[in-house]
């Protein structure tokens, strides 16, 4: 799954010359995700990065064109009554701000959507635990913990001989994914019984730690057409298996969900 | 000009206190302001 | 550009350095040999850093646990954290402080000779007992640099240990910006005004404030992580009506402007390198003081960008998005002076000149980087990713350490008296500038791609990528073994260096002979010698 990458230039190009092995990704940017925020997100962090480039081809432009055209092996005579110019140095104060509020305008935008967490159909309570998620569905009181996989943390073992190729979605594999409707506005309460983790699912685009003795809330709506399988993983240092205490969301439509839950409540719930 | 550094060296040792005195005061004050978290 | 005859100063001070090994370098007074004893021991230091460095990129190098158990994975990002930022880059420049300051402001010495070489003196301590953590039951801190609880006071007997090895860190580095601050306002030569002094002592002067604000602060964290600990307080701990995220304020309040405190002297090196090989003097000089200054009030202004995540209110992730995009302003000013200097310049590739520009460019793509990870709802995407890691790593490596390097190889003929092998220098330069890039660019596309940071094995998507960041550590480790041999080489002989060095370096210290003498403008320079060499 190489994707269609909107960076470009010669760097990448040099670099991604390399000879592809066999599980090949070489993968170079965010994707767009899976919910209508992700998208926006996606798009700004373009936004910016086109901002970036136009910038850097300017002021690199500018150093290289120095270096080449002033050098002193060239006979290059330095021209050193140019110390100072109010009038550029106020251009190159002004111009910047004025780039800096076109760009802070749609992050704020973004910013507002991703914080209102109003109107959710779904409330789901995840509890970070050394080194596992628990997920507790508010309302039909489905309860399960979700960790590692029983194949991947075989293979991660230190020196445990087993190619971690051969093990499908290594390190990003649970016994229990946290399964969600799509179309519907699903609200996440973060908290932890230890350490601080983070909760985060690229896709979903939402991140936020999990706080023991405090709860953080958040929220995401896949888009209705996107059910399928979603991976994450714990964003925040928490301890010797931080690295293994994958998240996978199962996403899935409405009516599955519904018979999911249906079918996990009387055996499961307290 | 010898009595005029040694009168430079008399004013940098002050400023010096002062200066540590400062940083000690800001350590001080950091945890104080913060003893109502349940110290 | 006046050549001058060079023995203008009154070298009344006849006596040289003390003999014996305890006289002169335990009991030094001497800036230069504290100097000294500074840059030989953050040498050590990035070296010890580096190799942790390697262990970690091998053990990265493909899928799988090859080497370490995770804790020791985890101990070594943050021993590696902390060996580079405290051990590597603070010395280093209390180093070049050390050397260059009195030099360049006409003073016989820093201020504070005797609480010079207290403040040397507390480091090797400090890290001998940081580094022993690494022996004791439960392995050396493994909770990352930033020491966040509860993780970090889950933590064995290292805990307390490196909270000392931290607090003497402080310590050193406020007395020794007390020293760097009372040279500067008290001991400058009549004549050399504030705006006439070199932007690196500008720089250092800002950063030096900014050091007195803020490792108290640092203490002040690190101390109640103690009292939590072992005297039963709660300042982090929910149970007892504290807040662990209150700790991670108060970390960034320090850790912010830390931030600047490695990079601000960064600036005032490449402030002088790029004027001497351009043959022009500094574009802009008072835009610069003032660019300096504002960095390091937005500085205090900015610190929660480093926590977007950990759920503030909206109004507080506006706040602090807006002010961490207004520091590309001032940064922007003192890039444009910089290209400006270049501009209509006469431009000349030493070492020094190279090192500065790989650091023009590559510090700006960590500019870009970082404006990307004030968008709030981006940042969401890049917090706690290789993103960051990437963004951190190009302005403390080609920004801080490229700066470090190209200022001892900018003074280094001053220092020694002799010119070291040209050919070498530019190897260590391109084979570094080549390397660090290899090393560093990857990451960008890792955390994009979903890695997240201080993960000791990670998913098969992201193997590729991790190999070819791997190879270029391991080649940029290789690269910097060549910095001590041309360093040693130059020390022990060479040609003799003249005393300008360079054909268009202006500053006072080029107005002392090569080798600058031990003892150095124990007469203050006559109003003469500052004009000669004062450029603005």
């Amino acid at each position: 799954m190489l994707r269609k990458s909107g960076l470009t230039g010669a760097l990448l190009a040099a670099m991604t010359v390399f000879a592809a092995p066999a599980h090949a990704e070489w993968a170079l940017n965010m994707t767009k995700g899976v919910t209508e925020l992700s998208g926006e997100i996606y798009s700004l962090h373009m936004t910016i990065f086109w901002w970036c480039v136009a910038i850097g081809i300017f002021v690199f432009g500018w150093m290289i064109l120095s270096l080449v055209k002033y050098r002193k092996s060239q006979g290059a005579v330095p021209d050193t009554t140019m110390v100072h110019s109010t009038k550029a140095e106020i251009i190159w104060t002004v111009l910047p701000v004025l780039i800096l509020i076109v760009m802070a305008v749609p992050a704020a935008r973004t910013l507002i959507k991703l914080e209102d967490a109003s109107n959710t159909e779904l409330t789901i309570r995840v509890t970070a635990y050394q080194w596992k998620w628990q997920y507790e569905y508010m309302d039909s009181g489905v309860t399960f913990f979700s960790s590692l996989s029983r194949e991947s943390d075989a293979a991660r073992q230190l020196d445990s001989g087993i190619d971690p190729a051969s093990v499908p979605h290594y390190l990003l594999s649970v016994d229990n994914p946290l399964v969600v409707p799509v179309g519907k506005k699903v609200r996440l309460l973060l908290t932890s019984q230890d350490v601080i983790h983070a909760w985060w699912v690229p896709a979903l685009a939402i991140k936020k730690d999990a706080i023991p003795g405090f709860i953080n809330e958040m929220w995401f709506q896949i888009l209705p057409d996107k059910a399928g399988i979603y991976r994450g993983q714990c964003a925040e240092l928490c301890g010797r298996d931080h690295g293994f205490m994958p998240i996978v969301v199962d996403a899935r439509s409405p009516a599955d969900f519904a018979a999911w839950i249906a079918q996990h409540k009387t055996p499961t719930s307290n | 000009m010898l009595q005029d550094e040694a009168e430079r060296r008399r004013k940098a040792r002050n400023n010096a206190f002062r200066l540590a005195a400062f940083a000690l005061a800001v350590y001080v004050i950091f945890i104080v302001s913060f003893m109502h978290r349940g110290a | 550009m006046a050549h001058s005859a060079t023995d203008t100063h009154a070298d009344h001070d006849h006596h040289g350095p003390a003999k014996g090994f305890i006289r002169r370098w335990v009991m030094a007074t001497n800036h230069k040999d504290i100097g000294t004893m500074y840059l030989v021991f953050a040498g050590i230091m990035f070296f010890i850093g580096g190799a942790m460095a390697m262990v970690i990129r091998a053990e990265l190098f493909k899928p799988g646990l090859q080497f370490l158990d995770p804790q020791l994975f985890n101990s070594m990002t943050t021993m590696h954290a902390l060996f580079m930022i405290f051990g590597g880059v603070m010395p280093a420049w209390v180093g070049l402080a050390n050397w260059m300051i009195p030099m360049q402001v006409g003073a016989p010495d820093m201020a504070l000779p005797r609480l010079n070489n207290f403040s040397f003196w507390i480091l090797p301590f400090a890290f001998l007992l940081l580094i022993s953590t690494l022996f004791v039951p439960g392995g050396s801190p493994a909770g990352g640099w930033t020491l966040y609880p509860p993780l970090s006071v889950q933590g064995g007997d290292s805990l307390p240990m490196a909270i000392f090895a931290i607090h003497m860190m402080g310590i050193s580095s406020i007395l020794g910006s007390i020293n760097v601050i009372v040279t500067l306002m008290n001991m400058r030569a009549p004549g050399v005004t504030l705006l006439r002094m070199p932007l690196f002592c500008w720089t250092w002067l800002i950063t030096a404030y900014l050091l007195i604000l803020v490792m108290p602060v640092l203490a002040g964290a690190v101390t109640m992580l103690l009292t939590d600990h072992f005297f039963g307080t709660t300042f982090f701990s929910a149970s007892g009506g504290g807040d662990p995220v209150l700790f991670q304020h108060v970390f960034w309040f320090f850790g912010h402007p830390e931030v600047y405190i490695l990079i601000l002297p960064a600036f005032g090196v490449v402030s002088e390198v790029i004027p001497t090989f351009s043959r022009k003097p500094l574009f802009g000089f008072e835009s610069m003081v003032y660019a300096t200054a504002s960095i390091g009030f937005l500085s205090f202004i900015v610190w929660a960008h480093h926590m977007f995540t950990v759920g503030m209110p909206l109004a507080g992730q506006m706040f602090f998005m807006l002010t961490t995009m207004l520091i590309a302003v001032p940064t922007g000013v003192k890039v444009f002076n910089w290209s400006a200097t270049m501009w209509k310049g006469s431009i000349s590739f030493e070492p020094p000149m190279l090192f500065a520009i790989a650091f023009l460019f590559l510090f700006t793509i960590g500019g870009f980087s970082g404006l990307m990870l004030a968008m709030v709802p981006a940042d969401f995407q890049y917090q706690d990713t290789y993103f960051v890691v990437a963004h951190f790593h190009y302005v403390l490596v080609p920004g801080s350490i490229f700066s470090i390097i190209a200022g001892i190889y900018y003074w280094l003929p001053k220092w020694s008296g002799h010119m070291y092998n040209m050919k070498l220098a530019k190897w260590h330069f391109w084979l570094s500038a080549i390397f660090v890039n290899v090393l560093f660019f990857p990451q960008h596309f890792l955390g994009l791609a979903g890695m997240p940071r201080r993960i000791p094995d990670y998913s098969t998507q992201f193997s590729d990528w991790n190999a070819v960041s791997s190879i270029g550590a391991f080649g940029f480790g290789l690269s910097q073994l060549l910095f001590p041999i041309a360093i040693w080489q130059c020390v022990r002989g060479g040609v003799q260096a003249t005393d300008r060095v360079w054909e268009g370096a202006h500053g006072l210290e080029w107005e002392l002979p090569s080798p600058a003498p031990y003892h150095s403008w124990g007469t203050p320079p006559s109003l003469e010698v500052i004009n000669r060499g004062s450029v603005h």
